[in-house]
């Protein structure tokens, strides 16, 4: 049996889903199209039953993107996710509103259980529901109330489910009822229609004691200098405890891997598999999980955010701002989201409802400095960047990172603004937003969100790194003809090698090879366009393996130089770079080149994974190559800039 | 005497008399905000922009311009 579970936003819904399948869920999309498909198991008895979570709706006239896949679902008898019966979930305490949908629902003539949730505040709040009259009104649906957040009812609702009533061909507004099709005002007349009769059936069962105003808090929080001090701060908070706490899972999964590659080298024959298995696929899993940390608690925050309804607050308050640069108050989510990863980023777009302010937000999404660029710009900094003090206190090194990141934020507003001048646009972007009760988070739906994050990344981005991970160490260990052969023979001839350790004579032997492979070839090749930047091959190769996952750079880098050091690769790495000379004996890596590096790092688009995922998003390869395009175009002009500035 | 939602000062209880027509009106209806609501403005956003109203306990944010589509009488308290 497969049950569709539908409803508005805020109604506790995706409490009842978790409450029904625990931890027997898994998303996906709907097919062809990208709106994100919860389905989720739950047995009763021996009989397992499938349930599909819609995204939230208020009507199944649809207004975005989410809206438009539920109600194309419903109206397709064809349709492979079509339902066999709709649970239909109603905050009880605001019955009238609900009973939009649900009278849309219901005439859709599917066997129904109606669940009013949030019984018990709608008590609180002084609303009186009388069941029998609402029973009496439809007669063929099971009723059933809960109060899913503390998780009272599955019962009652597993019940109501195993033995659904006949639906008797009733229908809340008949066929015939329906003004004519294709008369003005068609749309506007169905909808006072509908919701003109739910008033009067509302005012029949329903007792309202007293109307509830609006909390302090949200006084507070929409307050015009307390409501932004008190948002930056929760900002702040967030970013610090990503940044600070996630790096210690994030160090214990790099070492993980780094042994795990070594052992697999180590215990398996040698050959193209174990190198394919050692250097390929386990160091591109490694890049996937090493994300795992900070992306999960950025959405820990963001759930939470969600959950207690404060982030509606923050989308009030910022509309205003973002609309003149083309974009809504929801694109603040996708937003921060990508100060983490632009992947999730880009797929949180989908409630934005008009597809200009949506294609905005996606296309500058990538501009925000993500969690992949900070091991690139923590290298670069200290090796370029003196430590010490401005003013005796504000640490220089830091002041450059918090720079890069407002570059970044900079850079993607201002390029919002000119999108919004350049992309054409027919219909007018509106804002609908519900501002729900503030309420504590329910912890249970907190975690699903996590993990739900979580396994979008791995699964969607992480094929993709894992891909390129691949190509590219196919293309660092191959070379055209047999030149990598001849010059590795060569190098063992010369005195440097002989004298080296097993060890030094490694690093050196994988430098070699990797300035003789294809990439070797094409950092050479792509140098005379990059040297007015201030780079070198080196520094080439390191671009372009970048494309997997940027902080691929580092770990390049590191075998271009020959470092080999197990205690602290990093530091040796540094320490081998500031020595690095060019042809003309000056050092590589300056001041100018160093800020170059990062400033290209800032606005270039080097992650296929995004490239793919925009490509999905907006549904055509036009808006990602033109990403690409504009990005690269951003990225050399202000290298450009900063290295002739600088130097 | 009509005036526009949009024109209306937060607290101020209106009774709602008119929705123009527009391709925002139907949306406007489905999330409750109908002719003969009695409603308020709760909240205004810095700048103005965007406002919220309470639809019987239901408290819906929208921007001026679609406030402004929505003409009210004001209820003499």
């Amino acid at each position: 049996m497969k049950i569709a579970l539908l409803g508005n936003p805020n109604t506790g819904k995706s409490s009842v889903f978790n409450l029904l399948t625990g931890m027997r869920q898994k998303v996906g999309n709907f097919p062809g199209v990208t709106v994100e498909k919860k389905t989720g198991v739950f047995y009763d008895g021996n009989q397992s039953v499938e349930i599909i979570d819609f995204p939230g709706t208020y009507s199944l006239n649809p207004r975005s993107l989410d809206e438009e896949e539920v109600s194309k679902v419903l109206k397709d008898e064809n349709n492979t996710d079509y339902p066999d019966l709709i649970l239909a979930v109603i905050d009880s305490s605001r019955i009238e509103n609900n009973l939009f949908l649900f009278t849309q629902l219901y005439d859709l003539g599917l066997p129904m259980v109606l669940v009013l949730n949030m019984w018990d505040l709608a008590k609180k709040q002084g609303v009186n529901i009388d069941l029998d009259k609402l029973q009496k009104s439809f007669p063929d649906v099971t009723i059933i109330t809960t109060n899913a957040r503390v998780g009272i009812g599955k019962d009652r609702i597993i019940e109501a489910i195993r033995t659904p009533k006949k639906r008797n061909n009733t229908r809340f507004i008949k066929k015939e009822e329906n003004p004519e099709e294709n008369t003005p005002n068609f749309e506007r007349k169905i909808v006072e229609l509908r919701k003109k009769r739910i008033q009067e059936l509302t005012s029949s069962f329903v007792k309202k004691e007293k109307t509830q105003k609006t909390s302090r808090l949200d006084l507070l929080f929409v307050h015009p200098l307390w409501g932004y001090l008190f948002f930056l701060m929760v900002l702040m908070v967030i970013f610090q405890f990503i940044f600070s706490f996630a790096s210690y899972p994030m160090n214990w999964i790099e070492s993980s891997f780094l042994s795990l590659s070594e052992f697999t080298a180590n215990t398996f024959p040698s050959g193209i598999i174990n190198d394919l298995i050692s250097q390929g696929i386990v160091p591109g899993i490694g890049g996937v999980f090493i994300f795992i940390p900070q992306i999960a608690l950025l959405f820990f925050f963001i759930a939470i955010l969600e959950e207690t309804g404060y982030l509606s607050r923050v989308v009030f308050i910022m509309d205003r701002i973002m609309r003149p640069l083309g974009l809504n108050g929801k694109s603040i989510v996708p937003l921060i989201s990508s100060l983490a990863c632009a992947i999730p980023g880009v797929m949180s777009t989908r409630t934005i409802s008009n597809w200009k302010e949506r294609l905005i937000t996606i296309l500058i999404a990538p501009l925000m400095s993500c969690s992949a660029r900070i091991p690139v710009y923590t290298l670069l900094i200290a090796l370029v960047i003196p430590q010490g003090y401005v003013m005796g206190f504000i640490n220089i090194q830091g002041l450059v990172l918090f720079g890069l990141y407002l570059l970044g934020i900079i850079g993607a507003l201002v390029t919002a603004f000119v999108l919004k001048l350049i992309i054409k646009n027919k219909s007018k972007g509106f804002l609908l937003l519900e501002l729900p009760n503030l309420k504590p988070p329910v912890w249970r739906n907190v975690g699903f969100t996590v993990i739900e994050k979580v396994k979008i990344f791995v699964f969607d981005a992480g094929k993709i790194i894992l891909a390129i991970s691949i190509i590219l160490w196919f293309m660092a260990s191959y070379g055209p003809g047999d030149t990598i052969e001849k010059s590795s023979q060569s190098l063992m001839k010369s005195e440097n090698y002989q004298q080296s350790t097993n060890d030094e004579q490694q690093s050196l032997k994988s430098s070699v090879m990797l300035e003789n492979s294809y990439i070797g070839n094409l950092g050479k090749f792509i140098e005379p366009v990059i040297e007015p930047l201030g780079y070198d091959w080196k520094m080439g190769i390191s671009l372009i393996t970048s494309f997997a996952a940027r902080e691929v750079f580092v770990g390049s880098l590191s075998t271009i130089y020959a470092v080999h050091d197990e205690r602290d690769e990093k530091q040796k790495l540094r320490e081998t770079m500031t020595k690095e000379k060019r042809k003309n004996g000056t050092p590589t890596y300056t001041l100018a080149a160093g800020m170059s590096l990062m400033v290209f790092y800032v606005f270039a688009m080097q992650c296929m994974s995004t490239v793919a995922v925009v490509k999905r998003e907006t549904r055509s390869w036009k808006w990602p190559i033109i990403q690409i395009a504009f990005m690269g175009i951003m990225a050399y002009a202000f290298a450009l800039l900063t290295f002739l500035i600088l130097s | 005497m009509n005036v526009r939602l949009s024109d209306c000062k937060i607290g101020e209880e209106v009774e709602v008399s008119k929705i123009e027509d527009g391709n925002i009106a139907p949306k406007l209806i489905e999330m409750g905000l109908t002719e003969k609501l009695i409603t308020q403005i709760v909240l205004v956003a810095p700048l103005g922009d965007p406002i919220a109203i309470d639809i019987n306990g239901f408290i819906l944010s929208i921007r001026k311009a679609e406030a402004h589509q929505v003409l009210v009488k004001k209820i003499k308290p």
